[in-house]
């Protein structure tokens, strides 16, 4: 009996403890990462998209599949990331004027793709995407399935002859992309990592946040 | 009385010891394994897809945004452009621009890294809606002066121009193609080899689809006299029904010394033709015999055989040879 209530009077001093740790552990998560596309190291196909400037406008780059003899004009384009290191990745912001669809994928262990968001009638010129679970990968790339300048594209590179159609260039306009965002969340090794710009009141806070972590 | 055994006694302090450290020299090994899959991993990837780094050039952009500079280029938005509704504002030409510029600073850094040299002067970049009434048309051009210093006659570079049309300079390999030729244009090279060379960067480097590779025997085109239908092409001014063949073959070529010799043999091939300095002194294009010359030297092996069983007109030359063929050609052109 005497133990019984030990245990309850020690549960009850400790669950606001408890709760406090708890509340803090969640926010700490809830706070987004620096961007990833900004690191030293950082490869993009087009280097302007990953120059951290939305002013800056780059653009996505036509893949075409290596066991192709001859061009192939449906080809659709890419913006592809390499990070240095393995990151969480669980938020994706793209800054385009012309992107209208567009898919998400990441790069798994072996290098492997894996398509992780479908975007379908973008109208926005921020398009901020939260993936369903933080993805480690060392790669993303956005494969661009539309854009609002491939019809007038489309027009100008058809050439019809009576029942007979050609195409003289690409029938996929290029992504314009000023700039692609990559977020997860802050982690200790991220705040180890990081230079120190915060202030030391902000640096033993942080510290403390992380110690009710535990 | 009990035993004294000192084996018992440090059993368990020793064996915690080397657990911790069978563990940590496992974690490291595991660790160095991981970083090691994840580096081959990211080299599979920056191959398959051409990436880059930022460059870390300073961009200056004129208010108007028609003319914009960095490290290497002077990129400049051409009349007939600033019109079109994607560039008729000077906001949209700067932001523009800046993201042309740093990716052609990007391009210039990795044509250096294969080449192994880089020209002395800035690129004029002109983006264009046609360049001479085409819009699949770029080139790239090398405007030189000839000089008279110590008693002969030199050709120096005045300036390199690139003029792409939008739908040419939105292709990357486009891009790596020229952008070879304002490397490689300083050598007066043939032709054919400048035209290889560019179309290797452009398919093997960068990734393009436009060109492949022939077979030297069995797709081999001759002239009316039996020589190589390559060796007296004059480049896209003397565009006919074989100009496609003629990309590709020349390239073919290229690759297949490539192949043969070696991923430092044009970068070494460049070196001797630098450090002999004879194309200054040449009063028009490199003839094939010359050219052979210094791809035999890199080669460490005789490659007239290979050129003359492609129908080139092609022969042995010594340096000295070479010397007073140059020397004779000058003097033949001041008499004109």
């Amino acid at each position: 009996m005497r133990l019984q209530s030990t245990l309850a009077y020690l549960f009850l001093a400790f669950s606001p403890v408890a709760f406090y740790g708890c509340t803090t552990g969640i926010l700490a998560q809830q706070t987004w990462s620096e961007n990833y596309a900004l690191m030293e190291g950082v490869q993009a196909n087009d280097p302007a998209v990953v120059d951290g400037d939305v002013k800056t406008v780059g653009q996505s780059q036509y893949v075409e599949v290596s066991s192709d003899a001859v061009q192939n004009f449906h080809a659709s384009s890419e913006s592809v990331i390499l990070l240095p290191v393995r990151r969480s990745i669980h938020r994706v912001v793209v800054h385009s004027s012309n992107v209208t669809a567009f898919d998400i994928w990441v790069a798994d262990n072996q290098g492997r793709w894996e398509r992780v968001k479908e975007m379908k009638s973008v109208n926005q010129k921020v398009i901020d995407v939260r993936l369903n679970r933080a993805l480690p990968t060392t790669g993303v790339k956005i494969r661009i399935n539309r854009t609002t300048d491939d019809a007038a594209l489309r027009q100008k590179n058809t050439v019809r002859r009576g029942q007979w159609v050609s195409y003289r260039g690409h029938l996929r306009a290029p992504a314009k992309i000023s700039e692609i965002e990559l977020y997860g969340f802050t982690s200790k090794e991220d705040v180890e990592e990081a230079p120190s710009t915060i202030s030391e009141e902000e640096a033993d806070e942080k510290e403390l946040d992380e110690l009710l972590e535990f | 009385m009990k035993d004294f055994n000192p084996f018992n006694k440090h059993t368990l302090p020793i064996s915690i010891l080397l657990l911790i450290l069978f563990l940590s020299a496992g974690c490291a090994a595991l660790e160095e394994g991981q970083r090691r899959k994840q580096e081959r991993t990211r080299r599979q990837q920056q191959e398959r897809y051409v990436t880059f780094e930022r460059p870390t050039t300073e961009i200056e952009t004129a208010s108007d945004g028609v003319t914009l500079k960095s490290e290497h280029y002077t990129f400049t938005f051409a009349a007939d452009l600033l019109t079109h509704p994607d560039y008729d504002e000077p906001d949209e030409r700067q932001n523009v621009g800046k993201g042309a510029l740093l990716f052609m600073e990007s391009l210039y850094n990795y044509v250096h890294d294969i080449f192994g040299f880089e020209p002395e002067h800035q690129l004029m970049v002109n983006l264009r809606q046609t360049h001479h009434g085409s819009t699949h048309l770029a080139t790239t051009s090398t405007r030189t002066q000839t000089i008279y210093q110590n008693g002969e006659w030199l050709k120096v570079v005045e300036g390199i121009e690139m003029d792409f049309p939008v739908a040419m300079f939105n292709q990357r390999d486009v891009r790596a193609h020229e952008l070879t030729h304002a490397f490689t244009n300083v050598y007066l090279l043939p032709t054919w080899f400048a035209e290889g060379i560019a179309v290797l960067v452009q398919v093997e480097y960068a990734r393009g689809r436009s060109h492949r590779r022939l077979d030297l025997q069995d797709d081999l085109k001759t002239d009316l006299d039996g020589r190589n239908a390559l060796q007296y092409w004059k480049g896209h001014l003397s565009a006919d029904q074989l100009t496609q063949w003629r990309y590709s073959y020349s390239y073919s070529i290229v690759a297949e010394l490539k192949k043969r010799f070696g991923e430092d043999f044009y970068p070494k091939v460049f070196r001797l033709i630098e450090a002999d300095q004879l194309h200054q002194r040449l009063p028009g294009e490199m003839a094939t015999s010359f050219l052979v010359y210094y791809l035999s030297q890199a080669a460490g092996a005789d490659l007239v055989p290979f050129f003359k069983e492609l129908k080139f007109d092609a022969r042995h030359l010594t340096k000295s040879e070479i010397m007073a063929a140059i020397m004779q050609a000058n003097q033949e052109q001041l008499g004109r």
